[in-house]
């Protein structure tokens, strides 16, 4: 939580100062061979093949270096590393080799049969169905094939001041609602897209009668039946025509082993192989045909070997000696995926590096516009957002249930929806970067809603205005930086000036004590804090942070308002900051969004994403001519994001002198 | 379809798995040498020395009230205090708070380089890898770095790979830590299929190979293209490869049974007791030799609902110097690591072995950062050494150093593990004596 990207010693503070980083061994403008971290080995597998990720669950967590998974000096290599990579091309070669049949599967709904289960109220119907008055019933179904499946079930209804309504949900995702009328069995259809593995239908009354009604609304189910895939999905996977176009029920020939080679090759080391590469990618195939694979198997073989190489599992940018030179176009398109969706080029970016588009004028500016508006983009809502605000950090804390008993799983969720939806709203919505702060309207879902004291009715998700105004007031910010049983105006103070003003006071000297211990009767919290404080070895840094935690000082651990703090005492969100008078989180969210420094931050942080080094000293002059432009453009992300993908730290690169 | 990909991967490697035989791990009955085992526990945040130290020196010692749960083990542990990491220094030079100069020279005893916000990070050999690289092990793993993926204060900049590694490979390759259960026992545990022949075993072996060996081919082709910073990192890559390589080759030599999946998303407690219960099985299975096990990182906020405590371990570990209930609290805790580390040590000590038990062939260790977790000192160091009495250690003592430095304890196991330790130990002045 403390970065020192500007590592300021703070006002007045003695003798002591943060660690500075002018002192870097390496020059500016360059980086060692980025590896692939989790994010975008995932993304870039998801891209390559199509499949829905998880390839990345076995891999070590990433080192974090400026606040940032992605950092390129950071990031290594252990023995774990090739093994979590060799699993997922181990999972992808099955995957893409196995062959689907039709499936059926079928189960009767008598008693607690094998596959099925029930929740609340409803039972056995003669032992032959299944009655239900206001509980549901699972079914537990496997699939061998990916495609559109038929789930249907014989019901059968009783009224009871209209007809019950019937909800099929798939994994948790609504598929269909029927209206049962009728006391007759008779079979219920949907169609639902689904893929291999395991899945659960549920099905359940979106109407129930109250449990004392009489009659009550009732359906009876006595069987469920899946079947497909409809559409033509019986076969190779999706993934094996999208790689193997040529040869889409196997066996390709020598000229389609070639083109795939080619192609896929050029996809995954994001530039075009050269012929000895071809030609090793090729003996990669006949030492498998050798080994004893059939024709499928030794391709799929060979591409594993293209997914295991260097080229693939690191962004390498090799030279120059000496000086500095510009990228190629391939090597800007990899930047840009990188940056703008954690993953590797699509083709279309890759044709444009080709033809040389990507350096013609507003060449790069109409790829950030694609690239922004595809749905990729959202990576940089699950990556940069999430670490440069630490929305990540929502999952770690673990509030005292002693002091917080509102506090449960379904709140954190929402908090984290409400979190997202904030950021979102920068970085994929055109808001500008003051919304994050400023914005009066958020996400709000009833669980939120029930947390902030709104009216908000139902289980509508939507944006609402809360009376809150932006992320220093969001229940996630708050309950993040709050200690486990009462809030810390220590950590919400130090995060506003390390993440949003990059300016972070160092951390405390050693033997202080940092969590204040309260004494009943000596006033409020923050007047304790605030005499601990006094001290000239804490006052320094301390200054700075906590008068920005106080004016925060109406919400708790959790982020509900307060009135009082946990001694009792009234609230003061009354605050002085450089010299100006703020009063409460709307006025300092104000305060934090007219500081000047919180646009070069913003430069600060996302160019640290972007190049994934530390920006030095070395990269002043480009950090202000980005900012001048974010700024003057209106403050959008897209406005950043072209500011600095047109810049020279992003599209030049200068010689490494380091000494390993 | 994360469900298909795992079953694959269990169904995918060149193993068959035999009924578990407990008496016969691997290589004991095989190899001329008697196995030796090492093990790390490390406790984030510090042990609190002064409140964990008896008053009396060797055997006749009364044990701290907070150190009880280590009376189940007496006979078996000895309790080394007084130890000094003479590594601790950047805290010193910069004058401010340094979890991160402690925890790096842990097992290292190198300290930071005096620049070491700036650029990548770089270290030292640390003791488990240094007795790794001259043992060359046959086992699958050459050793095995796991942690519980606690909360923590992470401190940004380019400073937060001293606080959460302990192993390092060398002075630029720290060794990353893995905190999930189940894809540890992943690991462990992949390639059981029983399904397959022992021909189509072979058969996938030789693929896997034949990648493998792709792989480095392209790597030698790019060395020659990349400049000395670039080449770090692909010696990492390479080194990971060839491990991969050779863990293809010892799988196929282990017969074991693999245990039951640890369940997903289990609480702290929960997370810890599975983690641990992995390292037996990878000890008494003899898929490595070498294991470190952080119980959280350096800074951890890790919470103890289940002990009825509220404040989180970091905060606790600053606050006792102040408050009463705090200290109490912090000792609670450290109690309750201890007996979870002796726990361990009970579990390895219930797996017959020819001539003794798991835990006499291996050296366990338990360690902390910090002596006194408020002032941000290493020393005087506390811990425990258990285990390991069939190379003719012996417990059931206080071993009261006068200040030795640490890495004189930490060559201890390099010398129980048959390594000679010259050449470890920026400080170190000889090896501490544990028979």
């Amino acid at each position: 939580m403390w970065v020192l990207i500007a590592a300021l010693g703070c006002r007045d503070a003695p003798e002591r100062s943060a660690p500075r980083t002018e002192a870097a061994p390496r020059p500016a403008g360059t980086r060692p061979a980025q590896r692939l971290d989790r994010s975008a080995f995932d993304r870039a597998l998801t891209e390559l093949f199509g499949f829905d990720g998880g390839f990345a669950a076995d891999l070590p967590p990433d080192e974090t270096a400026f606040g940032f998974d992605n950092q390129a000096a950071a990031l290594s290599v252990g023995a774990a590393h090739a093994e979590g990579w060799e699993a997922a091309t181990l999972a992808i070669a099955a995957e893409l080799l196995v062959v689907h049949d039709e499936t059926t599967e079928s189960w009767r709904v008598e008693g607690e049969g094998p596959g099925v289960s029930y929740a609340g109220d409803g039972r056995t119907l003669d032992g032959t169905s299944y009655l239900l008055f206001d509980g549901s019933i699972t079914a537990t179904l496997g699939l061998a094939a990916d495609g559109d499946f038929v789930v249907e079930a014989r019901v059968a209804g009783q009224e009871a001041l209209g007809a019950p309504v019937l909800e099929v949900e798939v994994d948790g995702q609504p598929a269909a609602t029927f209206v049962v009328t009728g006391r007759d069995f008779h079979t219920v259809a949907a169609t639902v897209a689904l893929g291999v593995g395991t899945h659960t239908t549920t099905f359940r009354i979106a109407n129930p009668s109250a449990p004392d009604a009489s009659p009550r609304r009732a359906v009876a189910v006595d069987r469920i039946t899946l079947t497909g895939p409809t559409a033509p999905e019986v076969g190779r996977s999706p993934a094996w025509r999208r790689v193997v176009p040529c040869a889409p029920a196997g066996d390709p020939s020598a000229a389609c082993t070639d083109e795939v080679l080619r192609t896929f090759g050029r996809r995954a080391w994001r530039r075009p192989l050269t012929e000895a590469e071809l030609a090793w990618a090729r003996g990669l195939v006949d030492r498998a045909s050798a080994a004893g694979a059939g024709p499928d198997e030794a391709l799929v073989t060979a591409l594993r070997g293209l997914l295991l190489s260097p080229e693939f599992l690191y962004r390498l940018e090799p030279g120059p000696d000496v000086g500095e030179r510009a990228l190629d176009g391939y090597e800007v398109a990899t930047r840009l995926a990188a940056f703008l969706w954690s993953s590797v080029p699509d083709d279309a970016l890759l044709d444009a590096a080709g033809a040389g588009s990507l350096s013609a004028p507003g060449g790069l500016e109409a790829e950030v516009y694609r690239m922004l508006a595809d749905p990729r983009a959202e990576a940089l809502v699950d990556d940069l957002a999430a670490q440069w605000f630490d929305l990540r950090d929502l999952q770690l804390v673990a509030p005292d249930p002693g002091t917080y008993p509102d506090f449960d799983e379904a709140l954190r969720a929402s908090m984290e929806e409400e979190l997202r939806h904030l950021t979102a709203g920068f970085f994929l919505g055109g808001r500008p970067l003051g919304s994050v702060l400023l914005a009066d309207a958020t996400l709000v879902d009833a669980r939120l809603a029930e947390h902030y004291r709104v009216p908000v009715t139902g289980a509508v998700a939507g944006e609402v205005f809360t009376g809150r105004t932006g992320l220093l007031e969001t229940g996630g910010f708050l309950t993040v930086h709050s200690r486990s049983d009462r809030p810390s105006a220590v950590s919400r103070g130090h995060w506003v000036l390390a993440n949003l003003l990059c300016a972070a006071p160092p951390p405390p000297p050693p033997g202080v004590n940092q969590a204040i211990a309260l004494a009943a009767d000596e006033g409020s919290v923050r007047q304790q804090e605030e005499a601990r404080r006094a001290e000239p070895t804490c006052q320094g840094c301390h200054a700075a942070m906590d008068p920005i935690g106080f004016a925060l000082g109406g919400f708790d651990g959790i982020g509900a308002t307060r009135t009082m703090d946990e001694l009792g005492w009234p609230i003061d969100a009354a605050v002085t900051l450089d010299g100006d008078a703020v009063t409460g989180g709307a006025e300092l969210a104000a305060w934090v969004a007219n500081d000047p420094r919180l646009a070069s931050c913003a430069v600060t942080q996302t160019l640290t994403f972007a190049l994934g080094r530390e920006v030095t000293p070395a990269d002043a002059a480009a950090v202000e001519a980005i900012t001048r432009r974010f700024t003057d453009e209106g403050s959008t992300f897209a406005a950043l994001a072209v500011a600095i993908v047109t810049s020279p730290p992003f599209l030049r690169k200068a010689a490494s002198t380091e000494a390993p | 379809m994360r469900t298909s990909r795992r079953q694959f991967l269990r169904a995918a490697g060149a193993t068959l798995w035999l009924p578990f035989l407990p008496s016969a791990p691997g290589a004991s009955a095989a190899a001329p040498d008697p196995v030796r085992r090492a093990l790390w526990f490390y406790v984030p945040n510090g042990f609190l020395a002064s409140a964990l130290t008896p008053a009396e020196a060797g055997s006749r010692y009364t044990t701290p009230e907070p150190l009880l749960p280590l009376e189940a083990l007496r006979s078996r542990a000895t309790i080394v205090s007084g130890l000094r990491n003479l590594s601790d220094t950047a805290g010193e030079r910069y004058g401010f708070g340094s979890h991160e100069a402690c925890s790096a020279s842990l097992l290292t005893d190198v300290p930071l380089p005096s620049n070491y916000y700036a650029g990548a990070p770089r270290l030292g050999t640390s003791v488990d890898q240094f007795a790794v690289q001259r043992l060359r092990p046959s086992t699958p793993y050459a050793s095995l770095q796991l942690g519980t993926g606690e909360p923590w204060l992470h401190a940004g900049g380019n400073v937060d790979t001293y606080y959460d590694r302990l192993s390092w490979a060398n002075d630029t390759t720290p060794l990353a830590t893995l905190v999930d259960p189940r894809s540890v026992f992943g690991r462990l545990f992949a390639g059981a299929d029983p399904a397959a022949t022992a021909a189509e075993l072979e058969r996938r072996t030789v693929l896997r190979r034949s990648v493998l060996d792709a792989v480095h081919e392209r790597s030698t082709a790019l060395a020659a293209r990349l400049d000395a910073a670039d080449r770090q990192k692909l010696d990492q890559f390479t080194t990971s490869v060839r491990e991969l390589e050779q863990r293809i080759e010892g799988l196929a030599a282990v017969s074991c049974a693999p245990p039951d999946e640890p369940a997903p998303a289990l609480a702290f407690p929960d997370r810890l007791r599975a983690m641990t219960d992995l390292i037996v099985v990878a000890l008494q299975c003899d898929l490595t030799r070498v294991v470190t096990f952080a119980a959280g990182t350096t800074t951890a906020t890790t919470s103890f609902p289940f002990l009825g405590i509220s404040t989180d371990h970091h905060t606790l570990s600053h606050n006792f110097a102040y408050a009463e209930r705090d200290r109490t609290d912090y000792l609670r805790v450290q109690s309750w690591y201890v007996e979870q580390f002796v726990d361990l040590c009970l579990r390895l000590a219930e797996v017959p072995e020819p001539g003794g038990d798991l835990l006499s062939s291996t050296l366990v260790s338990l360690v902390s950062e910090f002596g006194d977790g408020s002032a941000h000192v290493a020393s005087p160091m506390w811990g425990v050494t258990a285990g390991g009495e069939s190379a003719g250690l012996r417990h059931g003592r206080h071993l009261a150093t006068a200040g030795t430095p640490h890495a004189n304890w930490l060559r201890a196991a390099l010398d129980f593990l048959g390594v000679a330790p010259d050449g470890f130990g920026t400080h170190a002045t000889g090896t501490l004596d544990l028979r």
